[in-house]
């Protein structure tokens, strides 16, 4: 192990969709929040499909639980931060190796979602050490995960983000380098980390 | 030089005396004339001495066995003595092996013997103890040893006496110096020696034989052996050190005198040595440590030496422990503390506080914590309280200095114990110098843990905890005093808690002016910040960060139950803060009153409160909602407000109904009862608690809302057609407040009326049939609590209507009580009027009302529909069915009319009035087993419409549909094969005119599918599965026919829930399946409506079914070959504008890719 003592964030301080909401709106009282639900939701038959009339209580979230959000850097970094590092028994996101600000997506995820938009995402990684000879491994995690989740009209590119790798001009050329990658998944030991890379996303 | 010491007492013989031993010159013993035996002994003798190692065991056995054996045990012991004379004779130090090993022939003999320890006469033994003893006194170099082995075995023989125990130590004690000239073995011999006399002498006699005795051989004793120092023979003096102490009651100069022997040694060490020892260090340690802890009468001398050497600078940490180690023995041994241990005690903490305070080593302090522990466990009484006087006097500093706080709490704990944990706890952990938990074991008796008044009461909240408070909680402080803050918080909850150690009556430690100030600091965070938006601290972010709130919520959540009258402070600081915010301030203000509401509910219901109190506060609370309720009210408030108030309420009662098992144990209440309720709350500010009647305290908390909500009733209503003619019955109107004056708070004020309508019928429907009838409470649906005009004509005028006025939107509030009464409790002469009325209403084109009000006399006309008690009488099950005869009439004209576009949605609107009143009757059909003929008509006729009997069909699950007016909580008449019994009539005739041919056209097949599945979803799978297979091929089929919205979403939750249930079904379609799905999945997506919610809900509902598929036991093969068709719709599902649907389709996605 080259890096046997890397920096490591505690799982409730990596960014997360929940907290921004939460804070909001959630009452304090947390056995009490269902209690405190069943009344505050509208009564039965004045919503669908008994009745479609607006409700117009702005302490109330729609009621079905559905939000219509484009994908996001956030959800990118939901989709890559539980990877699992090959070396450490922790995620890509407790080790700071992917962050949230590292994350970009063109054009930017505002716009309403069109599935014949073509959409880049690009993700720099900061390897935990500048050395890190799995840099490459852990790109090609985070290029198979992307693959794996995002819709066809999306096109994934991952780097090192500069000046963190002494060799990032060589990383970069095989990450982005498609016969290499492709070439690389054949490679069954390699393809065997990387499954084991990735089994812990959910 | 020749031997001058003393002759075997070879003059046993019976008529003999005794001759004293006479020196070598003298003569020769006078000897026995049996010679044979003389010889015999001689000759045993002398091989004795010549003998190699081994055999001397079978020599002496010899010289036993002829003893034993002999008729003359007298003569014969006298030979045996006499036998080794001519060595004692002998002369010269070149003899002293001969002559020592000839002593040790008899001794060794004696020592066979003593097994059978009747042979030798008690005269025979003090003879041979008197001889052995003399040698002591005059062979020190020969004669020690065997004189010694000798002396064991006579002091163990049965005829031994006591009294000789004395001498012999006593003549022991001539060898004078010449003891330390023997080698350690002699020594350990003549140890053993001394140990078993004295356990004879401890044995032959009590105590108080030795109250005056005792200065005979002990002195001589100590004198004899102070210079021990081999480790072996240690273990052994030491033992008989504490063997004086124990058993011998010494006097005090005695005990002082031996106090001085043992305490020479300490810190006693062990030096390594040639000589191999099996005795270590530790034990040593131990033994000498068993003599400071024997006696308790050395107490005045051990715990001060200890002490002074505990004090010395220059201790290696061994010796320290060592020290402490003792002297938590002698506190937990000595006998008598108030003689012993109470003297030294303040000596004892003022240097041992220092050990902790400044102590760096651990296991010194652990030691010194435990010696502490023991201490004040040996304590009791004023002495103890004293002592902790004492201890808090000095800690008190230490615990504000963030220096000590740790070290003085860890002293705290010790000294207080246990059980006070959680409070001391918190007490150090006031400066997160958290202390790992004390490892080692406490366990005080309850009675000892009490604190004492004066300075663990107002004082320490005084001195300790405000200061540190004021210090922490400025609103400038950093963030990080979050952490302390919090742990001061649970402190403060936990003192609120504790108990007073004076005597008498329980009461609480702190007053109740100190609990209340506690309780204010509390609400500070909790109640005061969060409502009136005031930042708890400035470096923070939040109004109150998250944890402390919390916190604060725990210690208020445990400190009111233990001091409940403050919880009418916290009402009041919660009104207060309202007041303050409403006036500065009402951004979010609603849900800040909500999230305190939730808190002070919490509290109230945390299950820590007293039964009686739980109910007390209870009141208090619903009464403090109320008060907040009406000074919005007096305010003009926005209706959002007033909501909060109302759910507040209705939370709160919700609450005490689930605690409230004792439900049937209610009084009964009758109309008398209730006006003397609504009176009791008129005239005072809160219902007293009647007292007497304990176990029906949350029935009578519950049915005492009663009058409140009456009076919101009639608050929010006011008497409109005054002036109208007085045979009709007073309409009634929305009152100022909410008449809808101000068009942009109409949505709101109807939110505030419908939350109102369903506290009613919480409320309501907790009565019984008789208590409901009692009350007259069918006709306060309509009258809403306002009393008639006083024209006594109309005394017996009964509504008929629902109130028209403000275009029906009172209608909630008469929904509220409707829908939790007994059906008993609705009169035939109200119900069947007002049912008109209503179906009137609600086929009246153009609509007279809003939608939602609309909604409400729909869900009313289905209550009503339900709740007939038509008591098996006919003619009123007849009057009953009259009133659906507009309703079919009005069926007619729906359908089977030329196409009117402007009038589809009010069409609808109707038909679907129709389907609710359907819907109350077909839980209960009055008609008994023949099919309600306007059912036929919708069922039947609807959905073959041309123009609009798709739309009706896809209504037609609100037939079925289960909803919370007909759960069984309002008290519906539901027959239980109720929806089987509807599906055998109304689905399965139908399910044949799903396809087309047969007269039947497109048209009406698709149109009777989708009010199928519109009924299907509702249904549980076990009604309809002897049909599944029939409805598969439906649903396969219109998965290409349906509309996505509506149709699919009900066509797909019916597929999947057979796929779920019994996947067999499907299996013959999976290529249809799969295709279907993928198609409906991209129209939904791509259709105008993708953001609606139907559509929203068949491509989500597509997603699990693709992924149910995987999960669903089917063999891999039977999916693979659909795989291709599905990975790439799955993998733009990932990219669906819905956040959950895209997880969903990642899901699938997944479970797909891993097929194989």
């Amino acid at each position: 192990m080259e890096n046997a003592n890397p920096t490591i964030l505690s799982v409730s301080e990596l960014p997360t969709r929940q907290n921004k909401k939460k804070a909001a709106t959630a009452p304090p009282g947390k056995d009490a929040e269902s209690d405190l639900d069943i009344v505050l939701r509208r009564p039965e038959y004045l919503s669908a499909p008994f009745c479609e009339v607006p409700w117009a209580s702005d302490d109330t979230d729609s009621d079905d639980g559905f939000t219509i959000e484009p994908i996001d850097e956030q959800e990118i970094y939901d989709l890559i931060s539980t990877i699992s590092d090959p070396e450490h028994p922790l995620s890509l996101g407790q080790l700071a190796v992917v962050n949230l600000p590292d994350i970009h997506i063109t054009p930017s995820p505002s716009a309403p979602a069109d599935p014949n938009t073509l959409t880049q995402v690009l993700v720099k990684i900061t390897p935990t050490i500048t050395h890190c000879s799995l840099a490459t491994v852990i790109g090609l995690g985070i290029r198979v995960r992307l693959e794996q989740a995002l819709p066809p009209n999306y096109r994934v590119d991952v780097m090192i983000k500069e000046g963190t790798h002494s060799q990032d001009d060589q990383v970069n050329k095989q990450l982005a380098d498609k016969e290499r990658v492709a070439a690389a998944l054949e490679n069954a030991t390699l393809k065997g980390v990387l499954d084991k890379m990735l089994e812990t996303c959910v | 030089m020749t031997y001058k010491g003393p002759q075997p007492p070879a003059n046993l013989h019976p008529h003999g005396a005794f001759i004293r031993p006479r020196p070598r010159k003298s003569s020769s013993l006078p000897l026995n004339s049996n010679m044979a035996a003389t010889s015999r002994f001689d000759e045993l003798a002398l091989k004795y001495v010549l003998a190699d190692h081994d055999e001397l065991q079978q020599i002496s056995e010899q010289a036993a066995q002829a003893i034993e054996e002999s008729t003359d045990k007298r003569v014969t012991v006298g030979q045996w003595a006499a036998s080794i004379q001519q060595w004692l004779q002998s002369s010269g130090d070149d003899d002293l092996i001969s002559r020592a090993r000839a002593l040790d022939f008899l001794a060794s003999t004696l020592q066979v013997l003593s097994r059978r320890d009747d042979t030798l006469k008690s005269d025979q033994v003090a003879l041979l103890a008197t001889f052995f003893c003399s040698l002591f006194e005059n062979d020190h170099t020969a004669g020690v040893t065997a004189s010694a082995k000798a002396l064991r075995q006579l002091v163990v023989m049965k005829h031994f006496q006591p009294a000789l125990g004395e001498k012999i130590l006593q003549g022991v004690c001539k060898l004078g110096d010449d003891f330390k000239l023997q080698a350690p073995q002699t020594r350990l011999e003549i140890y053993h020696l001394f140990q078993s006399i004295l356990g004879i002498l401890a044995q032959a006699y009590g105590p108080e034989h030795w109250q005056d005795n005792t200065t005979g051989f002990i002195p001589v004793l100590l004198n004899l052996c102070q210079n021990e120092r081999d480790p072996e023979n240690l273990m052994v003096w030491f033992p008989i050190l504490k063997a004086f102490l124990q058993d011998l009651n010494p006097s005090t100069d005695v005990a002082s005198d031996i106090f001085k022997t043992f305490s020479a040694y300490f810190p006693i060490s062990l030096r390594s040595s040639t000589v191999p020892t099996t005795v270590t260090t530790d034990d040593l340690k131990l033994a000498l440590r068993s003599c400071f802890s024997a006696y308790h009468r050395v107490a005045g001398s051990a715990i001060p030496f200890l002490i002074d050497k505990l004090d010395k600078v220059d201790q290696t940490v061994a010796v320290k422990v060592d020290i402490l180690l003792t002297l938590d023995a002698c506190l937990a041994e000595y006998k008598a503390p108030e003689q012993s241990i109470v003297p030294h005690a303040d000596h004892m903490w003022s240097s041992l506080k220092y050990e902790v305070r400044n102590g760096e080593i651990q296991d010194i302090i652990k030691a010194t914590l435990k010696v502490l522990c023991s201490l004040s466990k040996r304590l009791s009484g004023e002495h103890a309280q004293s002592f902790l006087g004492n201890v808090w006097k000095d800690l008190k500093e230490d615990v504000l200095d963030s220096k000590y706080t740790a070290q003085a709490g860890r002293l705290l704990v010790a000294v207080v114990g246990a059980t006070l944990r959680p409070l001391m706890g918190s007490l150090v952990k006031l400066r997160l110098h958290l202390v790992p938990d004390l490892d080692f074991n406490q366990s005080q008796p309850e009675d000892r843990v009490l604190l004492l008044d004066e300075l663990f009461g107002d004082a320490l909240f005084n001195d300790l905890y405000l200061p540190f408070w004021k210090d922490h909680s400025a609103s400038s402080a950093p963030l990080e005093n979050v952490g302390v803050l919090t742990e001061a918080m649970l402190g403060l909850g936990a003192l609120v808690g504790q108990i007073s150690s004076r005597n008498g009556p329980i009461r609480r430690l702190c007053s109740d002016s100190t609990c209340e100030t506690i309780i204010g600091l509390l609400a500070k965070p909790v109640i005061i910040c969060p409502l009136e938006n005031s930042k708890f601290l400035d470096s923070s972010d939040e109004v109150v960060p998250g944890d402390l709130l919390n916190a604060g919520e725990e210690a208020l959540t445990n400190a009111v139950p233990l001091y409940p009258p403050s919880f009418k402070y916290l009402l009041l600081q919660y009104l207060r803060s309202i007041h303050n915010a409403y006036q500065t301030n009402t951004q979010d203000l609603n849900l800040q009153i909500r999230n305190v509401s939730t808190v002070l509910c919490a509290i109230v219901h945390s299950g820590k409160l007293e039964a009686e109190a739980c109910w007390a506060n209870e009141v208090a609370l619903i009464h403090s909602f109320l008060q907040g309720l009406q000074w919005m009210l007096f305010q003009r408030a926005d209706p959002k407000f007033l909501v909060v108030f109302v759910d507040a309420i209705h939370v709160t009662l919700k609450r005490t109904l689930k605690l409230g098992p004792i439900w049937d144990a209610g009084p009964e209440l009758t109309k008398e009862a209730f006006q003397g309720l609504e009176h009791q709350f008129d005239a005072n500010d809160a219902p007293r608690v009647d007292l007497n009647r304990p176990g029906k305290i949350a029935a009578l908390a519950t049915k005492k809302l009663a009058p409140n909500t009456h009076d919101l009733y009639r608050r929010f209503t006011v008497v409109s057609n005054l002036n109208s003619p007085t045979s009709e019955f007073t309409d009634l109107a929305l009152s100022i407040d909410l008449d809808g004056s101000n068009s942009n708070l109409v949505s709101r004020e109807d939110i505030l009326l419908n939350q109102l309508g369903q506290l009613a019928t919480s409320v309501i429907r907790i009565f019984s049939e008789e208590e409901q009838r009692a009350l007259n409470l069918d006709y306060e649906a309509f009258g809403l609590f306002h009393p008639q005009s006083e024209n006594s004509a109309q005394e017996s005028m009964l509504p008929s209507k629902l109130s028209s006025a403000n275009d029906f939107r009172t209608a909630p509030l008469s929904l509220g009580i409707i829908q939790g009464l007994w059906p008993s409790a609705i009169r035939a002469e109200i119900h069947l009027p007002v049912l008109n009325n209503l179906i009137t209403v609600l086929i009246t084109a153009p609509m007279p009302c809003s939608e939602a009000a609309r909604a409400v006399m729909d869900a009313m006309v289905c209550v009503l529909s339900n709740k007939f008690d038509a008591k098996n009488n006919s003619s009123l099950v007849k009057q009953r069915l009259q009133t659906q005869e507009p309703l079919i009439s009005k069926m007619y004209d729906l359908i089977g009319h030329a196409h009117d576009p402007g009038v589809t949605d009010s069409k609808l609107r109707t038909f679907r009035s129709i389907l609710h009143y359907l819907a109350g009757d077909i839980a209960r059909p009055l008609t008994g087993s023949d099919q309600n003929y306007l059912l036929t008509l919708v069922v039947d006729n609807a959905p073959s419409d041309m123009v609009i009997g798709r739309l009706f069909a896809q209504n037609l699950g609100l037939l079925v549909m289960p909803r919370e007016s007909l759960s069984d909580i309002n008290h519906p008449i539901r027959k239980k094969l109720g929806p089987g019994w509807f599906y055998h009539k109304n689905v399965i005739p139908y399910l044949d005119r799903c396809f087309q041919g047969d007269g039947i056209d497109e048209h009406e097949a698709v149109n009777r599918a989708v009010g199928i599945f519109s009924i299907l979803r509702h249904l549980s799978y076990d009604i309809y599965s002897s049909e599944a297979a029939r409805i598969v091929r439906i649903g396969i089929r219109s998965l290409s026919t349906f509309q996505v919205g509506v149709e699919t979403d009900s066509l797909l939750a019916v597929l999947l829930h057979i796929l779920e249930k019994d996947h067999a079904e499907l299996r013959g379609h999976l290529a249809a399946l799969v295709q279907g799905l993928v198609s409906i999945y991209t129209t939904a997506r791509n259709a105008a409506n993708a953001r609606n919610r139907e559509s929203i809900a068949t491509r989500m509902h597509m997603l699990q079914f693709c992924q149910k598929l995987t999960e669903s036991k089917y063999d891999n093969h039977l999916l693979l070959p659909h795989r291709r068709d599905l990975l790439r719709p799955l993998a733009a599902a990932c990219g669906d504008s819905v956040r959950e649907i895209r997880r969903t389709a990642l899901k699938a996605r997944q479970a797909w890719e891993g097929l194989g």
